[in-house]
């Protein structure tokens, strides 16, 4: 193996070290999810910034963070896997970065002892330093690595302060003639070892702090307003209804932009090449189809980057420790506030997020309801529905109307998710009494390089989506929903003869009670591959359905003209809850690895649907 | 030395830790976190309502964690201030 090109360093650290920021400040920005074999690993990889590495190429790999090598949680068992598990061939790292936060050594060296122990070659990233000085503290850092055995630098991701140092370094450890032992020792450290190392640390800290900082008291400010038993909780509720109602509003201007220039764009090609059925695949299939997804991309963003503002700035962990009592009404800990106010956005990423849990079956259980939680993908169906069907009131002077309604469908979510975890408790899916220990991370300014870098992150795997999976989803139902072609005689519009047709109609008897017709029959087919595919498909089948006249006119319009109040809230209530995402369960299927939860948890959201769709149909169409 | 448990701990209340009982998968998950025996620890803040979780300032770290967790946490009563 050429270890000049391809030794690979793994950063390691507390959670809330900054690890991430500093990962991203000596990566920049191309990353990839890096897969490891043998466990459910997914840690992300990048190259070292070229500037930095001096040449060499660096690969540079982001583990979970962890307190100690004694797991806690799943998250916790990736890093001890990869550093100290039964080995997997070339898994292991051939250097370590240690990343201590400079502003509370006494909570994040003892990490750094054990893991300098294990033998790597392996260096400490004191990060945070501008906010330790800043406190007034002074460090002796030479001294400090003496103590510690290994070479210290100073860093700040925020400041891009010691990169170039660190990665130096971590490149001279990674080509050194140190290696990494054939056989890692390790054993979980008993009471005995953990005080002893901590007592080695206050040693340590002893003869190399040369002025205690004063911390800073912001924090502990903030927490007396955002803890506080009466403003806490309704701060933590002001946040979420703010972030909706700035989805709702803010979207819509961006998403008004790109719908004028979709519409133009389909004009030209329509208006540019021949007429027939190439210029119809263009049109009415791509086009029309793919846009009428990437007009919800700055809705989407604005959700995500709310999420990784309040993540990044440590109100996160205040949001479990506000919500820890509720959760455990139902059997679960504020632990599964982190993943399920995610899943807001998406639920794969929350699903693997929930392995920060410490028990395995509130884990098991919080994965399972998880598809309850209103990601973004349903957003469009949302969007699209509401701005059709509810008309945009002003309520008591400040509320929209049609911003209610789209609370009103979170609110669901949520109360089913607490529902369904409800029911798991009884069945005693859920063990024990559960248990809920939290850091509170210092309130930190959120890093705008690692906001950026999520934002970036989740729009290309939304373009991604839209390009590859949601393209050919499009072209597949524009080619069923043309062929075969009506016959001359055609007194039914030229979809009804077509095989879309068929099948829509042949699904119809189930669905009819919901108040779906066969063309939503039709457009949900290829909606159980993506929520946001609906919204593209109904696009399809209701342009392919148009005479030329009516070619131009919104899809709003359609729809109105169509479907009844109560159809529309009857689908509205149907994407609460139906599980048309396949690759949701996939995912948890890999992170539960059962079959069972995952067929359970997939049949009990159809069921739901179904029976939930039915009542509002059969209600609203008797009082609307 | 009177001696009792964190569980009934009250907001504003400061304790010089005696030792955390062994045994609970988390007893030394709150060892690593500095609830170190000889360390002062104070409740700053109590959830809404229930007063359950709480949240412990040891040495400027701040940890959130259920009554039933504080429990572990055995400290000397006469400390208490």
């Amino acid at each position: 193996m050429n270890s000049k090109t391809s030794s690979l360093t793994a950063l390691v650290g507390l959670p809330n070290c900054g690890k991430s920021a500093l990962f991203n400040a000596l990566t920049g920005l191309r990353q990839k999810v890096a897969n490891y074999p043998g466990v459910t690993v997914e840690c992300v990889e990048a190259v070292l910034r070229e500037d930095l590495g001096g040449g060499r190429a660096l690969r540079m790999l982001d583990l979970p963070g962890a307190y100690s090598l004694t797991p806690q949680s799943e998250d916790e068992n990736v890093t001890h896997e990869i550093l100290v598990g039964n080995n997997r061939m070339g898994a292991r790292p051939d250097a370590l970065i240690v990343v201590a936060d400079a502003t509370n050594l006494r909570l994040h060296l003892p990490f750094v002892l054990e893991i300098v122990q294990l033998g790597y070659p392996v260096c400490v990233a004191l990060n945070m330093m501008d906010l330790a000085e800043k406190s007034g503290m002074k460090i002796d850092a030479h001294a400090l690595a003496e103590s510690l055995g290994c070479p210290v630098v100073p860093t700040s991701a925020l400041q891009q302060q010691g990169l170039q140092e660190l990665a130096e370094k971590a490149a001279g450890l990674a080509v050194s003639a140190a290696k990494v032992p054939d056989d890692i020792k390790w054993s979980p450290s008993s009471r005995e070892e953990i005080v002893a190392r901590r007592k080695r640390v206050e040693d340590i800290l002893r003869r190399t702090v040369l002025v205690p900082g004063t911390p800073s008291a912001f924090t502990a400010k903030m927490d007396a307003y955002l803890l506080h038993p009466v403003t806490g909780p309704l701060i933590l509720l002001a946040i979420l209804v703010l972030i909706f109602q700035a989805v709702f509003t803010l979207g819509a201007y961006p998403a008004d932009v790109i719908d004028g220039l979709v519409g133009s764009f389909a004009t030209y090609v329509r208006t540019g090449l021949p007429s027939g059925l190439m210029n119809d695949l263009l049109t009415d299939g791509i086009i029309a189809g793919v846009g009428a997804v990437l007009v919800f991309l700055p809705q989407i963003l604005i959700l995500f980057a709310a999420l990784l503002v309040l993540e990044d700035s440590g109100y996160m962990a205040r949001a479990a420790f506000l919500m820890d009592r509720l959760m455990g009404r139902v059997g679960l800990s504020g632990r599964s506030v982190l993943p399920l106010i995610s899943g807001f956005a998406c639920a794969i990423p929350a699903i693997i997020g929930s392995r920060s849990i410490q028990s395995p079956s509130q884990r098991i259980a919080t994965i399972m309801i998880t598809p309850l939680m209103t990601c973004s993908a349903r957003l469009p169906v949302y969007t699209l529905l509401i701005a059709a069907f509810i008309p945009s009131l002003t309520i008591w002077g400040i509320f929209n109307l049609q911003g209610l309604v789209l609370a009103a469908l979170y609110l669901a979510g949520v109360l089913f998710a607490f529902l369904f975890a409800a029911v798991l408790n009884l069945l005693k899916v859920i063990e024990g009494g559960g248990h809920f220990v939290l850091e509170l991370p210092t309130y930190r300014f959120p890093s705008l390089r690692t906001v950026a870098r999520g934002l970036i992150e989740r729009a290309r795997a939304f373009l991604v989506r839209a390009g590859t999976l949601i393209l050919g989803i499009m072209i597949l139902l524009w080619a069923i929903s043309t062929f075969p072609r009506p016959p001359a005689n055609a007194t039914e519009p030229a979809i009804h003869y077509s095989i879309a047709g068929r099948l829509g109609r042949a699904v119809s008897p189930v669905l009819e009670p919901l108040g779906f017709n066969w063309k939503i029959s039709v457009a949900m087919i290829p909606g159980f591959a993506a929520r946001e595919v609906l919204v593209s498909a109904l696009s399809t089948v209701y342009a392919v359905e148009a005479n030329e006249d009516q070619q131009n006119s919104i899809l709003t319009n359609r729809l109105k003209e169509d479907w009844s109040v109560a159809t529309a809230l009857a689908l509205l209530v149907w994407y609460i809850f139906a599980p048309q995402c396949l690759a949701t369960f996939a995912v948890m299927q890999k992170e539960t690895r059962s079959w069972r939860w995952t067929l359970i948890s997939f049949s009990a959201l159809l069921i739901l649907a179904w029976l939930a769709a039915f009542v509002t149909y059969q209600t609203a169409s008797r009082f609307i | 030395m009177d001696r009792s448990s964190l569980r009934n701990a009250k907001k504003g209340q400061r304790f010089r830790i005696f030792d955390v009982v062994e045994g609970h998968p988390l007893s030394n998950r709150l060892v690593e976190l500095g609830l170190c025996s000889g360390e002062w620890v104070t409740v700053v803040h109590e959830a809404p309502l229930s007063r359950d979780p709480i949240v412990l300032d040891v040495s400027g770290t701040r940890i959130a964690l259920r009554r039933t967790e504080a429990a572990l946490i055995i400290v000397d009563e006469s400390s208490a201030q």
